[in-house]
This record gives C-alpha cells, sequence and structure tokens, in this order.
C-alpha cells in the first residue's frame, strides 16, 4: 500500500462526521484539519491498520502523531 | 492466580433490562462502536431492582449464600445484598456479600460463588448487575454512549463431574476510575475513561487468556466493536464469538451473562472479562444446554 491508497483508506474507514474539503492529502496535512481527529478515530486507525497491513500499532504512539506524514511513518508506509 | 473447580457448576442464568431502549442516533458512533442501541434505567430504577427481578425468575429452594457484585450500588450500608435475601423471602441462616466489580466483575464473582458453593454444599445466588449510564456525561465525553444498563442473576451449584478453571489477574491503573468514594465528596458518582489506554490493554491481557482450547463458545465482555473484531480473528474457525452489543451497549459486568442468555450459549466456554482496576481474567468451563436461561425486562 503507498501513501496515496492509505489516505483514502484513512478517510473511508475513519468516516469523519464532516467531508474534508481542505486541499489534497498530503504528508504535511495536520490531523487536527480533520473534523474530529479524536479517541474513536484514532481506535479506528488503530484497527483499519491491523486489518489491513497486519500490524499493531499503540494508542500514545498514534495521540504523538500531528500530521499525516507521522502517522503514516508509525505504519510504515 | 489460576485454580480448578470440580463438581460445580453454572446452573441457571436470568438476565434483566430496562424496557426504555435509547437508539443510537450519532451513525458514526453506531458504526464504529458497533452500538446501535442501550436500554437504560429511568430515575429511581436501580441495579439492584434489575437483579431482583432477574432473581425471581430462578430456582431458589437451595440457596444459602446471595452475592451482589455492582460499580454502582444503591447505596453501600445496608448491604444490598441483604435486601435481596429480604425482598425474595430467603431464610435469615443466608449468608451474604457485596462485592465491588467492573467489567471483570463476573468472574471475579462467579470465582467467589463457585468456592462458597463448593465448600457450603448449597447453591450460591450471584446478582450482578450496574446502572452506568447516570455515571456518564458531558465530563468525560470519552465514555459518553457506551454503556447500558442490566443485571444478571446466576445460579451455581453442584454438578457431578464438572470441571471448571478460573484465571483471575490485576494492576493498578487509573485508566477507568469512579468518583463517588470517601476521598471525593461531594461529588456524585462520576465514571471517567481512557478508552485508548483501555483498548491497548485489553488487546495485550485478553490476548494471553485465549487458547487453542476446542471451545465452542468465546464469550468475551461486550465493551464495544472495535475491541471485539480484533478478538475475533485471535480466536480459532471452529469457536463462536457470541455479541449482543449492538442492542445493548456495554453493561460492564452483566455483559457475559447477558449474552449467554440473549445469545442461547451452551457448550464447553471461555468467559472472558476485562476492565477497571484494571482486572482481566477467564472461566473455562461447560454451560449446558438445558440450563435457564431466561431473559425479562423491568
Amino acid at each position: 500500500m503507498d501513501r496515496q491508497e492509505f489516505y483514502k483508506l484513512f478517510l473511508e474507514e475513519v468516516d469523519f462526521y464532516e467531508e474534508f474539503t481542505g486541499e489534497i492529502i498530503t504528508g504535511g496535512t495536520p490531523l487536527q484539519n480533520f473534523s474530529n481527529w479524536d479517541s474513536l478515530a484514532r481506535a479506528t486507525v488503530f484497527n483499519f491498520v491491523a486489518a489491513r497491513l497486519n500490524k499493531k500499532l499503540n494508542h500514545a504512539d498514534l495521540k504523538q502523531c500531528v500530521t499525516m506524514e507521522d502517522l503514516t511513518n508509525l505504519v510504515g508506509i | 492466580m489460576n485454580a480448578l473447580i470440580q463438581d460445580v457448576a453454572i446452573k441457571a442464568i436470568a438476565a434483566c433490562v430496562p424496557k426504555n431502549e435509547v437508539i443510537t442516533e450519532d451513525k458514526r458512533f453506531a458504526k464504529l462502536t458497533g452500538i446501535k442501541a442501550r436500554r437504560i434505567a429511568p430515575e429511581g430504577m436501580n441495579a439492584s431492582d434489575l437483579g431482583l427481578k432477574a432473581a425471581k425468575e430462578l430456582d431458589l429452594k437451595d440457596v444459602k449464600f446471595v452475592i451482589f457484585c455492582s460499580q454502582t450500588h444503591d447505596h453501600y450500608i445496608p448491604f444490598v445484598s441483604n435486601w435481596l435475601v429480604k425482598e425474595l423471602e430467603l431464610p435469615s441462616d443466608t449468608g451474604t456479600l457485596d462485592l465491588i466489580g467492573g467489567c471483570a466483575g463476573f468472574i471475579q464473582g462467579l470465582y467467589t460463588s463457585f468456592s462458597i458453593s463448593k465448600t457450603m454444599n448449597h447453591d450460591v445466588l450471584f446478582v450482578i448487575g450496574d446502572t452506568l449510564s447516570r455515571t456518564t456525561g458531558e465530563h468525560d465525553p470519552g465514555s459518553m454512549g457506551i454503556f447500558g444498563d442490566a443485571a444478571a442473576a446466576v445460579i451455581v451449584g453442584y454438578e457431578y463431574m464438572s470441571d471448571t478453571e478460573f484465571s483471575l489477574n490485576s494492576e493498578y491503573s487509573e485508566a477507568i476510575r469512579m468518583t463517588g468514594g470517601y476521598n471525593d465528596q461531594p461529588d456524585k458518582q462520576k465514571l471517567y475513561m481512557d478508552g485508548e489506554q483501555v483498548m491497548d490493554f485489553a488487546l495485550m491481557r485478553v490476548k494471553e487468556m485465549i487458547n487453542n482450547s476446542m471451545f465452542d463458545n468465546y464469550i468475551f465482555h461486550q465493551s464495544n466493536m472495535m475491541i471485539l473484531t480484533h478478538f475475533k480473528n485471535y480466536i480459532p474457525d471452529f469457536s463462536n464469538m457470541p455479541v449482543n452489543i449492538d442492542r445493548f451497549g456495554n453493561t460492564s459486568g452483566a455483559s457475559i451473562p447477558l449474552a449467554i442468555v440473549t445469545e442461547n450459549v451452551s457448550g464447553f466456554c471461555n468467559l472472558i472479562g476485562y476492565g477497571s482496576g484494571l482486572t482481566w481474567g477467564n472461566c473455562e468451563t461447560h454451560i449446558g444446554e438445558s440450563i435457564q436461561r431466561i431473559f425479562v425486562e423491568l
């Protein structure tokens, strides 16, 4: 999975309340730009990364992510 | 700790939920947590009322001990277990014990019930229930919408050639905490939960209790669907994993017996609880096809 595919999956799975209307997602996109980057959203990322990429994250590390690049680095893509 | 208790088994289970059903209106929340509806106790209805209603459905003629387990006792004294003895018109030579237990409370209370039944050779009535919905609110957005109210009553007693294994574990953590104790006065009971910390804990610790024995069913505490989805991947293909969180939400300690009743579970079962404390434990036991499973509403 490349980063563009990950961004697409991220939006589908987390199902944010408001559609992301910002510019094209890049590594520098702050996660806070998504309408509700909350504990539920992080738990969903935790789940789909485990299911699709067979990789177990840690919520403490997830909480530290500020940008999309932090997240993709954590996931390892 | 681990323990094997022989010649004792679950003989009957009744579960009771409030009639009042609240549908989850937040579609995103419902999709991600799997909680589509919950039963919420109206003002004035306590965990003890739900437990009493369930207990009245059972055959109590050989009961010589009553245990009540909750995090939301009506009051600390007099004990709810004593109130149950009175309301159920049991004799005064009935032993009583109130326990404080969270989402692993069913395993803790069941172990206590099995131990007492084994030593006194009579039935134990074990009642577990909570009205956690009224301890959540704006003070802790992370726990809002998760908890439903419910209680269950279980008869534990003699069963020839029955083997049951228990495992109970603990570590101190404030990931889940409830105010309302002496140091918190004059606060009312309020629940605070760090859901992410709890999820990490559950996925790490519960995995330890999943072995590949030939269990017909793995009945997990119904915490939320995100956690249960992980557990589904851990268990063997031939085992079932009953789920009812979509209709009742997280009903804390009552969730396992409620699932046994609503999903009509029987056979060789691994019951797994995990939650506040932190505590986690499991019970490997046989649940007979013919035991009573009763569902009632109040």
